[in-house]
């Protein structure tokens, strides 16, 4: 019998959660946007308020659904409910963020729950845009926090990378998961 | 219309207020009103000591957004509104009609009150506030 994996998707506001999961998924994608009226925080129209949901079935056969959780800390309770299902974490950092290194820390830190019982893999989007070392400083600070966090850099609405990073993550899981068996 | 820079008027702002006090003055076991944007940030709240305005605001958009995926997905529409009921209380929250930028009110009432007597007067509130927006 093939397995199913929740992965989770997380990351600030305009990283591309939404736009990585609608590349990902075989089945239309469950959203709920809402008009963003926080201008302040992003000039993106709209904003993910509870969840994308979208699936996607594997070479093996690994039924894999995707659930994108809203970037905004008051959102915070979504992250709760979602992480204790979850074996894998997307987190999408944005490298023309105002600090992508603190929103490295803020993210881990929220989902180390998830982190405890699974996998993690970080994609860096809109390097291309971005004047900084960001993607560097990211990678940097990511190996201070744990050895086992493989970095892409990545164009979120590209199908084809997004697979790699989600192939990489899937790969971490099952070594997580033999590893407890183990234990 | 209501746009994104009304839902942060001062002058909208002390209407919505106005009209959420009345709603918890006059409806027997409504205990909270809360008016937040679609995407969960407070425009007014009239709420008890222990209620915190920007986790209710957050949980009432998150909810109001599933049940809306849901009636899209079944072909019903627009979600006018979800009830949530709770052993020792309920809460329900109604989007308001007729507005550009989305807003939805959400009014909690112990069991004292019936739900469709909250509903009820949720949706009178929101059909009002509305039709203030509308108006300026």
């Amino acid at each position: 019998m093939h397995t199913e994996h929740v992965i989770l998707f997380a990351g600030p506001m305009g990283a591309g959660k939404t736009a990585a999961i609608s590349a990902l998924s075989e089945i239309p994608v469950v959203s709920t946007e809402a008009l963003n009226t926080d201008l302040a925080a992003s000039a993106k129209l709209t904003t993910t308020v509870a969840l994308d949901y979208g699936q996607i079935t594997l070479e093996d056969g690994h039924v894999i659904r995707l659930y994108g959780v809203p970037g905004q800390e008051r959102f915070e309770f979504v992250w709760k409910l979602l992480q204790t299902r979850a074996v894998g974490l997307v987190l999408l950092l944005d490298a023309c963020a105002k600090d992508p290194v603190e929103d490295v820390d803020f993210f881990l830190d929220h989902f180390k729950e998830l982190l405890r019982h699974g996998a993690a893999v970080v994609g860096v989007t809109r390097t291309d845009l971005a004047a900084n070392e960001a993607f560097a400083r990211c990678c940097a600070r990511l190996r201070q926090h744990h050895e086992r966090i493989p970095v892409f850099e990545v164009d979120a609405r590209d199908r084809a990378q997004m697979v790699v990073l989600l192939t990489a993550l899937i790969t971490l899981v099952q070594m997580r998961e033999t590893e407890l068996e183990a234990n | 219309m209501t746009s994104a820079v009304q839902t942060k008027s001062k002058v909208f702002q002390a209407l919505c207020q106005e009209s959420l006090r009345q709603l918890v003055a006059d409806t027997a076991g409504v205990e909270n009103a809360c008016l937040v944007t679609g995407d969960g940030l407070e425009v007014a709240a009239v709420l008890a000591q222990n209620v915190s305005a920007s986790r209710l605001g957050a949980m009432t958009s998150s909810i109001h957004a599933l049940g809306s995926a849901i009636t899209k997905e079944l072909k019903m529409k627009d979600c006018r509104s979800v009830i949530v009921d709770g052993e020792s209380g309920s809460l329900v929250m109604v989007q308001l009609p007729t507005t550009r930028v989305q807003l939805v009110l959400a009014v909690t009432c112990s069991q004292r009150a019936t739900v469709g007597g909250a509903l009820f007067a949720a949706k009178q509130h929101a059909r009002w506030i509305s039709e203030k927006l509308s108006a300026t």
